[in-house]
């Protein structure tokens, strides 16, 4: 247990095979399936009611659905509509993959570089489908920004195409990034407050310091979380809104 | 509590151990030597713990931190790929249960409380201003009445005081007149009255001074020649006066 690195590790709970691939049921499996319970369980809950003037729990849905749909207007603009369903579920799972992991014995499944990846390849590969269907060849002008003298240009456009294809990496790999470097911290923190608890009396009292550095790096992660997942879903958005209008 | 200490002195050698596989060896090295002064200067099992750091140290190394799945390079457990299809496969699941929720049910539904919620404020705006410009509305017919009122009550009042102030006029008129007539009638009366008495007066002066001439000088003047002669005389006064 004391590996920080051993809260990474993937555990199945219901082995099976398809086709010759592994596809258990995991405790990551498992624990996406409880943000999926949670969140619209939570979400239907709070909107059992649907009442005119919202007590508490209506008025957080309402309100973190007006932040989100503010978000996809703010960047994307009145198309945005058609893609605010798909950020509003990015930004679910992503929180709830955050939020869920600091939940001690839960498992990060936003921690995994393959789950960041696969998000972010999916919003990558949506805007360079969603590019072509709608300006065809000439989303190849992307990649020369007009208003600069043609010398430029070779030097430029590699740039902006290593720029583009850096898109997604960056954007998995700094969720994944901030999940697992927090979560190995507060792991050995705990690990200096068990540590020092185990080495006598002396040791038991200073080991309440790491201790309470842990708090604070718990309410930290909670920013962390929250934030990553807003980060997440703004950056689709900002990336979707270049191909819903390219201006040039 | 041994056993316990040992788990944790355990413990905290396996945090140390997976530090220094996880991140680089000098710094993991220094992170080390930090964590085992410390421990060293608290504990009384000092020894214990470095001895079991050292061990445990070794052992990470031979391990090299695979635990469930084996294969991976690094130790990281996020880049053990014998697990990526089973997460690939339920993130897929997960996402797709979640759009399908999203899209079809819960968004919907709140869209349509917010909808709903502004259709009933915007409808009741809508009344509020309704009200209130039937409000104005009675108000300025109110105002209307109110003014026609007092400008009907103020004619009717002109019309009244112009009425008597005529009424009046013509009765003081008429009153004049009366006066005036009757004034000039005693006026008259007076003058004949004054006339009268005067020439009573004479008479009386006359009769006076025939009776005073009879008996002073023993004449029998004639009455009517004393007249004249009294007459004459106030007539001189008269004139004399003027």
């Amino acid at each position: 247990m004391a590996d920080p690195l051993h809260q990474f590790v993937i555990e199945p709970i219901v082995p099976f095979e398809i086709g010759g691939m592994d596809l258990s049921f995991t405790n990551s499996s498992l624990w996406m399936m409880i943000g999926v319970v949670v969140s619209t369980g939570f979400i239907s809950m709070a909107m059992g009611k649907k009442s005119l003037v919202p007590g508490r729990m209506q008025a957080f849905v309402e309100i973190f659905y007006e932040m989100v749909a503010g978000m996809v207007r703010s960047n994307i603009g009145p198309e945005g509509r058609r893609y605010f369903p798909f950020i509003f579920t990015l930004f679910v799972i992503v929180m709830m993959g955050n939020l869920l992991g600091l939940i001690p014995y839960s498992f990060t499944y936003t921690s995994h570089i393959i789950v960041t990846a696969a998000l972010a390849l999916m919003v990558f590969g949506m805007v360079l489908l969603l590019a072509i269907a709608k300006h065809g060849i000439h989303f190849l002008a992307h990649f020369a920004p007009p208003g600069v003298p043609w010398f430029v240009y070779p030097l430029l456009v590699p740039i902006e195409i290593v720029s583009y294809m850096a898109r997604p990496i960056t954007h998995g790999l700094r969720l994944f990034a901030n999940m697992m470097a927090g979560h190995i911290m507060l792991k050995v923190f705990a690990g200096f407050s068990v540590a020092m608890a185990g080495a006598g009396a002396l040791g038991f009292v200073a080991g309440i310091i790491p201790m309470l550095v842990n708090s604070g790096l718990i309410a930290f992660e909670l920013l962390i979380a929250l934030l990553q997942a807003y980060v997440f879903a703004i950056l689709a958005c900002i990336y979707l809104k270049d191909t819903v209008d390219m201006d040039h | 509590m041994k056993r316990f200490n040992t788990l944790c002195i355990g413990i905290a050698a396996w945090s140390v151990a997976s530090i220094q596989t996880a991140f680089a060896e000098t710094e993991a090295h220094d992170a080390v030597h930090a964590v085992e002064h410390a421990v060293e200067d608290m504990a009384v099992h000092a020894e214990e713990a470095v001895e079991a750091a050292a061990h445990a140290v070794a052992e990470a190394a031979h391990h090299g931190g695979g635990h469930g799945h084996e294969g991976s390079s690094a130790g990281l457990p996020q880049l053990d790929a014998s697990t990526f299809p089973s997460q690939l496969f339920w993130l897929c699941v997960a996402f797709a249960i979640l759009y399908f929720i999203f899209s079809k049910k819960s968004l919907p539904e709140i869209s349509g409380v917010l909808e709903n919620r502004q259709n009933h404020i915007q409808s009741d705006l809508e009344t509020a201003e309704k009200l209130k410009s039937d409000a104005e509305a009675a108000h300025d017919t109110y105002e209307k009445g109110l003014q026609s009122a007092r400008d009907e009550a103020a004619k009717t009042l002109n019309d009244v005081q112009e009425k008597i102030k005529a009424k009046a006029e013509k009765q003081a008129d008429t009153f004049r007149q009366k006066t005036e007539k009757e004034i000039l009638a005693l006026e008259e009366k007076l003058f004949a009255a004054k006339e009268n008495a005067l020439d009573d007066m004479n008479t009386i002066a006359a009769e006076i001074a025939s009776e005073a001439a009879k008996k002073i000088v023993g004449i029998n003047p004639d009455i009517e020649q004393a007249k004249t002669v009294v007459k004459a005389l106030n007539g001189n006064t008269k004139a004399k006066a003027a």
